[in-house]
């Protein structure tokens, strides 16, 4: 396994030699990306809450939900819920506003993220694109995601516009076992992966595709029981091509 | 076009195959840069100003605001409070922050991709300058684009000791998306618009910024009582010092 390059939409892309969807990093016009370890991560020195994301709290249990880095080699963000039912965090990157991913045309995207939970089946997480919600596991309008909701070790591959989704089951969710979920846009068609593995696809003329919406990177992390539960984010990785 | 590689003073460059000044990236000894999408801007919690930046805000009007707004490939919104002369100073970093030398073969290459409701009752400032809160009231020491208050007209201006020259200029228009840059090579600084030479200043020019550490600067303010915008989609500078 190795790392290697190619040009795609005017950018030079770096991706694996092995798993030839994976991409590292991409420079070039129109490259707009978030790509994060979490070594650290930018946080307010009052509240503690990450700056670069616009965040969503329900902390109506005991304790707190947190969102801190965490000691693990390679980095890691830990997301802890407060100690009720559907307590836990959201967050959206950007501000209040900050929709940035728009897949209305040739514009190459791939997500990647790491994380493992620490309880497969009482919790619910929501991994990748939607539009602005700061309840996106409650209901979103329009997204690519992936999501495994509470009473269910499923983590399945979302694409909805306007409400309609279209779903494919990737994995089945392991307590504290990590788990790395990518998908690649191509223009054409969206690829959804579980540890390597290519699930079906979605095309881009499917009517659950969100194609007419501006989406943002979104991660929501929820409690599917009382007693708080763990999400552990080991990286987060965005790339999209404008150009 | 596509994304090429070089190397330039031991770093590894990645620019563009057909505006070759334009540069993407660079990976190597004493690289400095800032690369920005505006995908997301650390903020405060509170105040909602970004962390990164030294700001300084004129707000007499109403309010003065900088957010990540909603747009493909991302964007800053920076809107004026309504009197004339509202707006926003930032410069990267703290208080202090210079970090940019020209003062011999140390390479520089800005970006700015960025839109402006109202060209001429508008004053935007973007470049290199030393500490200032109001470069736009006059700065001593920079190398920046400038277009002030009743011209739609864009410069770019090489600034030593308070003496200035103008590279070349531009004309504006309302609400139309303009790339700026400049890449000084070691010897010779060259302006862009939008892909397009503008001028250039050799380094040996009595107005040209050797002897001052500067930092990377963008000014906005309103030329009337309208809360004007700056739509700022790209901010990119690289800094070669090995």
């Amino acid at each position: 396994m190795s790392t290697l390059t190619k040009i795609v939409n005017n950018a030079l892309v770096y991706y694996d030699s092995t798993h030839t969807h994976r991409w590292y990093d991409a420079f070039g016009p129109g490259v707009t990306k978030y790509l994060q370890q979490f070594l650290t991560i930018d946080s307010d020195n009052t509240t503690g809450d990450p700056t670069e994301w616009e965040v969503t709290v329900v902390e109506a249990g005991a304790l707190v939900s947190t969102a801190v880095v965490t000691d693990v080699a390679g980095g890691a963000l830990l997301i802890t819920t407060a100690g009720d039912e559907n307590d836990g965090w959201s967050m959206q990157l950007g501000a209040a506003a900050g929709e940035s991913v728009y897949l209305d045309g040739d514009y190459q995207t791939y997500l990647c993220a790491t994380f493992q939970v620490s309880d497969a089946t009482d919790s619910d997480i929501l991994i990748g694109l939607t539009v602005t919600d700061t309840t996106a596991l409650g209901g979103v309008t329009d997204g690519a995601y992936f999501r495994s909701v509470d009473g269910s070790t499923d983590l399945c591959f979302v694409t909805e516009n306007t409400n309609s989704e279209g779903t494919t089951t990737v994995a089945t969710l392991v307590a504290a076992t990590d788990v790395t979920v990518e998908f690649l846009f191509n223009g054409t068609q969206v690829t959804p992966y579980a540890d390597g593995v290519a699930y079906a696809a979605t095309a881009s003329s499917a009517t659950t595709f969100p194609f007419d919406q501006e989406l943002r990177l979104t991660v929501e992390f929820l409690n599917g029981a009382a007693g708080a539960e763990t999400c552990t984010l080991k990286e987060l990785k965005l790339i999209h091509l404008r150009g | 076009m596509s994304t090429l590689t070089k190397t330039v003073n031991n770093a590894l460059v990645f620019y563009d195959s057909v505006y070759a000044h334009r540069w993407y990236d660079a990976i190597g000894p004493s690289v400095a840069k800032y690369d920005q999408q505006f995908l997301t801007l650390p903020s405060d919690d509170s105040t909602g100003d970004a962390t990164e930046w030294e700001l300084t805000i004129t707000e007499a009007g109403a309010d003065t605001t900088h957010v990540v707004t909603d747009a493909a490939g991302g964007a800053l919104l920076i809107t004026c409070a309504g009197n004339e002369d509202d707006g926003i100073s930032m410069q990267l970093g703290a208080a202090a922050g210079e970090n940019v030398y020209l003062n011999g073969n140390y390479p520089l290459y800005m970006r700015l991709k960025f839109a402006i409701n109202d060209v001429d009752q508008t004053d935007i400032l973007f470049g290199v300058c030393v500490t200032d809160t109001d470069c736009l009231g006059a700065v001593t020491d920079g190398l920046y684009f400038r277009s002030v208050d009743e011209s739609a007209v864009l410069s770019c201006v090489a600034e030593k000791n308070s003496v200035e020259s103008v590279l070349g200029a531009q004309t504006m228009v309302d609400g139309t998306t303009y790339t700026a840059e400049v890449l000084y090579d070691g010897a010779t600084a060259y302006a862009y618009i939008d892909g397009s030479l503008l001028g250039s200043i050799a380094y040996a020019s009595p107005t040209f910024p050797n002897d001052e550490l500067m930092r990377l600067t963008l000014e906005f303010l309103s030329g009337e009582a309208v809360a004007n915008t700056l739509t700022v989609y790209e901010m990119a500078m690289v800094h070669l010092r090995g």
